[in-house]
């Protein structure tokens, strides 16, 4: 190579080199101006910062510090953890402009055996195998404040990716106030200290279990707990009722039919909720015989062919089904009930009821024996046909008068010793009632399941029952700021577009389909009385007897051959659909339209030669 | 300049679809970025109303395909000795740069126009994230103009139309998938350092912010800036050439 050309060519080497250097210096001042400014362009604002959050950090005081642990190469082990990691980072950069500097951000690299290992060890960080198992790896945070707070994120899992607003900002909340309140729970439903929901509600409050045949409940009570009172004394109704009229806040659950507990203590056979004459005269009242079902509402199941098993009783309410101005339940994307009772309340002079959770307009009422003892397909078959809108939860907020005349306790030493009686409220109280126990019970909410070294931030849930009765504590409490907080979903929870195509395609056949399983159930229901009418003493077992009995079963097994062939059509039709969509996106459309301007071009092209050669030839 | 860049343009984008070449691309696009979507991104099966799908793989389907639409731009007209030819005619050489370029990324904008009616059909059969999916397609047009500029860029430095393609495969491939960290990590810059680097030089991430929907100014500059220095430096080539 010649020298000139030699050097022109490390001219242009220098040059691409120069540009490259360019690029960089750009791209990492315009990120350092930038990046924290991201508009969030999706429907559903999924990547903003929600009002109660400016909120929250514009109402912080003292300078707060957060120190997170990520280890470098976090992303190349975990990819999912990477953009969970880019999320936290971002998020936080938001909020930090935000506050003005009060929040400052501490980034640190656990490397194996540094120092920094040992300083996230200590923080109680939690420490997670690499991808090939070599060494440990880190992701959590620390958050602490001027005065000292501390609260720690062990590990961001990618399963609550939906809760990191919530949860940043339910703790940056948190270092701003400096007292902490009391909720005591009283259980009649055995022992539920290590619920889960009491660890979630532990981490903002102080939580005391309290015998259920205390005389009184303790003024340093800011809010009571009751779970599923049964065979209550009359002791606790008098300390309750006291309670109330002292202006204490209470959440309770009541049910028509506990399965949590009747899973515990099968024996026990009929439950007594003695608490229903003092729920009476706060005006609320609720049919311990029946239970509210709802076939819009309930949770569907596909499986196989006969198994689209639907327990009406078991509703989930979508933001339709809450009560939008009462600002405690509003805005949850999933609310969870299973067999709920039906609540009535009626204003009393100084009260302001309303009602939080509802089931559609057709909400029917179902025996609670059904319940209890019959299976799904009985159960749908006694649901009666007259519907209604019926109520799950009630807020109450307002002045009461006593359920007792006078004090119970005669015992003059007893008497001193107990805060003196009261005939009516002296200061308004606050009651939040859901006629569902089942509601906070672990596998109602929580998917991650019962762990005993598991925290708050391992917690998967699967509806928001538990986020509602944390916020419902905040709002008793005084914290609005607190109790506004919503979860934002980060991935959409809706179905996705096979399941929506599915569903389109079974309500073509939807009348057929309810039809045949109706079918089924009247002839497994005409089985049953023939098989009850063959036990009997009077009708005897004939060669008839038999015939018909077979045809029962040859019927039965015909319905259940058209149920599945039908299954069979609807899954073939869908899957043609899926199939139309491919072929119409794939090849038809766009080779029709490739086809097309191929000609519209070639056919410009010939205009336009032979225009030129028309122009030659003039 | 403006005549000059307009009759570069309509030159170009005449001889692309003059031929059957420009025919086959957009054939070939289509299926393929369609065929990922639906049977590899899982179109049917992920709870996204954005078209995630159908973005997410455009990088590797663009790095495929762009580099086979600017392998011709300049290495054959060097090949075919029509460059010298090119350069003699009363033309100033930044529009024919330009021209060129906007030639290409013309044609990857029919690429584009072609899956439309899916975004049509997602809108008529289901309730779409249409901001989401603007978001995508203008994440796409410019990630295409990159790409077009980076491909021109590789073109005027190569002599033969099937080493300008491999060339451009092999960079736009590497911009792709690689993140500079490796890189970055060399200089031993503290960890929030890095990660600002890392993810101001990162194409994938620039491109799944816009895709996402967490839009700022930054993504929009990295493509802008990565056109124009790629445009400025084959300016700088095609006049060495000339001189």
């Amino acid at each position: 190579m010649d020298k000139k050309k030699y050097s022109k060519l490390l001219l242009m080497a220098a040059l691409i080199a120069m540009a490259v250097v360019i690029f960089i210096a750009l791209m990492f001042s315009s990120t350092l101006l930038w990046n924290n400014k991201k508009a969030d362009l999706t429907s559903s604002q999924r990547y903003g910062l929600s009002q109660s959050t400016k909120k929250i950090i514009k109402d912080i005081k003292q300078p707060i510090n957060v120190s997170i642990y990520m280890s470098k190469d976090l992303d190349s082990n975990y990819p999912e953890l990477g953009l969970h990691a880019q999320n936290l980072l971002r998020m936080l950069e938001k909020m930090q402009v935000l506050s003005n500097g009060k929040i400052s951000i501490n980034l640190k690299n656990p490397e194996p055996y540094s120092p920094t290992e040992y300083e996230a060890k200590g923080a109680d960080i939690r420490a997670f195998p690499d991808a090939q198992n070599t060494h440990n790896m880190y992701f959590g945070a620390v958050f602490s404040s001027g005065e000292g707070q501390r609260y720690v994120i062990p590990y961001f899992s990618v399963q609550r990716q939906n809760y990191l607003e919530y949860d940043v900002d339910r703790i940056l909340a948190k270092l701003n106030k400096t007292d902490k309140k009391n909720v005591g729970v009283i259980s009649f439903g055995g022992n539920i200290t290590d619920w889960q929901i009491f660890k979630k509600i532990e981490q903002d409050y102080r939580v005391m279990f309290l015998n259920n045949e205390i005389p009184f409940i303790p003024q340093n009570i800011n809010t009571l707990i009751v779970y599923n009172p049964q065979f209550v004394s009359n002791n606790f109704t008098f300390a309750l009722d006291q309670y109330i009229m002292r202006g204490g806040n209470l959440i309770l659950f009541i049910d028509p039919y506990a399965e949590v507990v009747a899973e515990k203590y099968p024996y026990i056979k009929k439950n007594k909720n003695m608490l229903l004459p003092l729920l009476k005269n706060w005006g609320i009242s609720m049919d311990e015989q029946k239970i509210v079902a709802d076939e819009q509402l309930s949770r569907t199941e596909y499986q196989t062919a006969l198994s689209r098993e639907v327990n009406p009783t078991y509703i989930n309410l979508s933001s339709k089904n809450m009560n939008i101005p009462t600002f405690i339940g509003e805005g949850w994307p999933l609310i969870s009930f299973r067999s709920a009772g039906n609540l009535k309340v009626e204003p009393q002079e100084k009260t302001l009821p309303q009602a939080i959770f509802f089931t559609s307009p057709q909400g029917k009422l179902i025996d609670a024996n059904v319940v209890k003892y019959l299976n799904i397909d009985d159960m749908n078959n006694a649901l009666p046909k007259a519907a209604q809108q019926y109520n799950m939860s009630y807020w109450i907020c307002g002045t009461f008068k006593s359920f007792f005349e006078e004090s119970i306790w005669n015992d003059i030493n007893l008497k001193k010793e107990l805060p003196p009686f009261l005939s009516s409220s002296i200061k308004p109280a606050q009651i939040l009632i859901v006629a569902d126990s089942d509601f906070i019970a672990d596998d109602v909410w929580n998917l991650s399941g019962y762990q005993k070294e598991a925290v708050v931030y391992d917690q998967i849930p699967s509806n928001n029952n538990a986020d509602f009765i944390l916020s419902a504590i905040d709002f008793m409490n005084g914290n609005k700021e607190l109790s506004e907080i919503r979860v934002k979903y980060l991935i959409n929870q809706d179905k996705n577009i096979a399941e929506q195509i599915y569903e389109q395609t079974f309500q073509q056949h939807e009348e057929e389909y309810k039809e045949k399983e109706q079918e089924v159930l009247q002839l497994r229901k005409d089985l049953a009385d023939f098989q009850e009418k063959l036990k009997s003493k009077d009708v005897g077992m004939s060669l008839l007897k038999i015939q018909e009995l077979d045809d029962f079963n040859r019927k039965q097994q015909k319905i259940v051959e058209d149920i599945k062939a039908l299954n069979y059509k609807i899954q073939q039709k869908s899957g043609q659909a899926l199939n139309k969509i491919i072929f119409m996106n794939i090849l038809f459309i766009p080779f029709i339209i490739i086809l097309m301007t191929y000609i519209l071009v070639k056919i410009y092209i010939y205009r336009k030669k032979q225009k030129n050669i028309r122009i030659i030839n003039e | 300049m403006k005549n000059q860049l307009i009759s570069i343009f309509k030159k170009e984008s005449f001889t692309f679809f003059e031929g059957l070449q420009a025919w086959i691309i957009l054939g070939v696009y289509i299926l393929l970025s369609m065929f990922i979507t639906f049977f590899v991104g899982g179109f049917f099966s992920i709870n996204n109303m954005g078209l995630f799908s159908f973005f997410y793989f455009q990088p590797y389907i663009m790095a495929f395909l762009i580099p086979a639409i600017t392998m011709r731009l300049w290495a054959e007209e060097r090949k075919t000795g029509t460059l010298e030819f090119l350069l003699t005619q009363p033309v100033s050489v930044t529009s024919v740069v330009v021209g060129k370029f906007m030639s290409a990324w013309f044609m990857c904008l029919c690429m584009l126009l072609l899956s439309t009616p899916l975004w049509i059909y997602l809108n008529v059969c289901f309730e779409a994230d249409n901001l989401n999916i603007l978001c995508g397609y203008i994440a796409c047009i410019l990630l295409s103009g990159s790409f077009c500029a980076l491909g021109c860029l590789i073109s005027s430095f190569c002599s033969a139309p099937a080493i300008s393609y491999l060339w451009s495969l092999i960079v736009l491939f590497f911009i792709c998938a690689d993140d500079f960290s490796n890189i970055i990590k060399l200089f031993h810059f503290p960890l929030n350092i890095e990660i600002k680097l890392s993810n101001s030089l990162n194409l994938s991430s620039q491109y799944n912010d816009l895709i996402s929907g967490q839009v700022s100014f930054d993504n929009f500059l990295y493509f802008i800036f990565l056109m124009i220095i790629c445009l400025v430096l084959n300016n700088i080539s095609v006049e060495y050439k000339k001189n």
